[in-house]
């Protein structure tokens, strides 16, 4: 009962849909690659979660 | 990233200098959008998706106007990068993925669910990971847990942070700390596992673990008491977890300096949920207080 209740929704989940990479290293890279803007997120916490 | 000399965190420090705290130093948390080459495009730390939806698009706009030499990675720019917490990541280890939650009503109802939540990680390395298990593999038999378990989960993983930023336990605030597991079950080589336990911290008077980032400038008062209880199997053959889930009920009491509770009452009700994490990039970072973890498997920076 309980677990269920704490476990994030799918939309407090929504963000994880995002190929995220875990260091600001690779998201350089693959932004130069790509040649796109890179999105830092920088949190102790989900993105609209603010901490 | 705040205080690394490499070059990735050396253009981070300089871009976010420039960003929505307008100052060096201090807090660096936020949405950043930037160019490879280090051009700060907008940047904020807001709790609104309107809010950042229109940073980021914000962004997209000075990147469409960024002169396209700028636009890339520069020249020298290598991967010499001397120390991440996440290098420690315990590859054959135990790794939870862990839900916070504040609970408002008994039984919970999803229509009065808490406006935050939080995550964090829990790590084990292997070694640590087979202290889990009961040395007597025997069905019924019942271990404590080690000290080293019950320390990790209870001085740095089970404290409220569901709005907020937290302190960590130093070991003497530890006040109760009990984990029981029963293997209740042996089919081949799987030991199914039950976990019960409950605990009790207390923060009370001066910070005991010294200067550190964690290092609060004030004196401390908060608390928190939980019961556990979870199951999980593990495979002897493979020396992994298969499933695992603990649950902590708790009560806490008292505020830290940014957990996010001054506008709110003096104590509350807390959910805390484990399970294991996922093989996906979010889930190998690295622990909240990962540097102060009792491991010293955990590489410190020199």
């Amino acid at each position: 009962m309980w677990q269920e209740f704490i476990k994030p929704t799918s939309e407090e989940l929504a963000w994880a849909q995002i190929p995220w990479r875990s260091n600001f290293y690779d998201g350089l890279v693959d932004s130069d690659h790509q040649q796109k803007p890179l999105l830092l997120w920088v949190m102790n916490g989900h993105p609209l979660g603010c901490t | 990233m705040q205080g690394a000399q490499d070059k990735d965190a050396l253009m981070f420090q300089q871009m976010a200098n420039k960003g929505h705290y307008r100052k060096v130093g201090g807090s660096r948390q936020g949405i950043y959008i930037c160019s490879p080459s280090g051009v700060l495009l907008s940047s904020v730390n807001s709790l609104d998706p309107d809010v950042v939806l229109e940073i980021i698009q914000n962004g997209l706009n000075k990147w469409n106007e960024l002169p396209h030499r700028d636009r890339y990675l520069p020249k020298d720019f290598s991967e010499n990068i001397e120390h991440r917490w996440e290098d420690s990541f315990p590859e054959d280890g135990l790794i939870l993925k862990g839900a916070k939650a504040d609970l408002l009503t008994d039984p919970p109802k999803f229509s009065e669910r808490g406006d935050r939540w939080n995550m964090d990680h829990v790590w084990f390395n292997k070694e640590e990971t087979s202290l889990w298990i009961p040395q007597n593999i025997k069905q019924g038999e019942i271990q404590e847990c080690s000290t080293v378990i019950k320390d990790r989960l209870f001085r740095f993983h089970l404290v409220d942070n569901v709005r907020g930023q937290t302190l960590p336990f130093a070991p003497q605030e530890i006040k109760k700390s009990i984990l029981k597991v029963e293997i209740v079950e042996i089919n081949r080589s799987d030991l199914k596992l039950s976990i019960r336990g409950n605990s009790l911290a207390v923060a009370k008077g001066p910070w005991l673990l010294g200067e550190n980032d964690w290092t609060p400038t004030h004196e401390l008062d908060h608390s928190i008491e939980t019961n556990i209880l979870g199951n999980a199997i593990y495979n002897t053959k493979k020396e992994i977890f298969t499933e695992f889930e603990l649950v902590a009920l708790g009560r806490w009491i008292g505020k830290t300096q940014n957990n996010g509770r001054h506008f709110g009452p003096d104590s509350g009700h807390i959910g805390i949920l484990y399970n294991l994490a996922e093989d996906m990039h979010e889930n190998r970072i690295s622990p909240a207080f990962v540097d102060l973890y009792n491991a010293d498997w955990i590489s410190q920076p020199q």
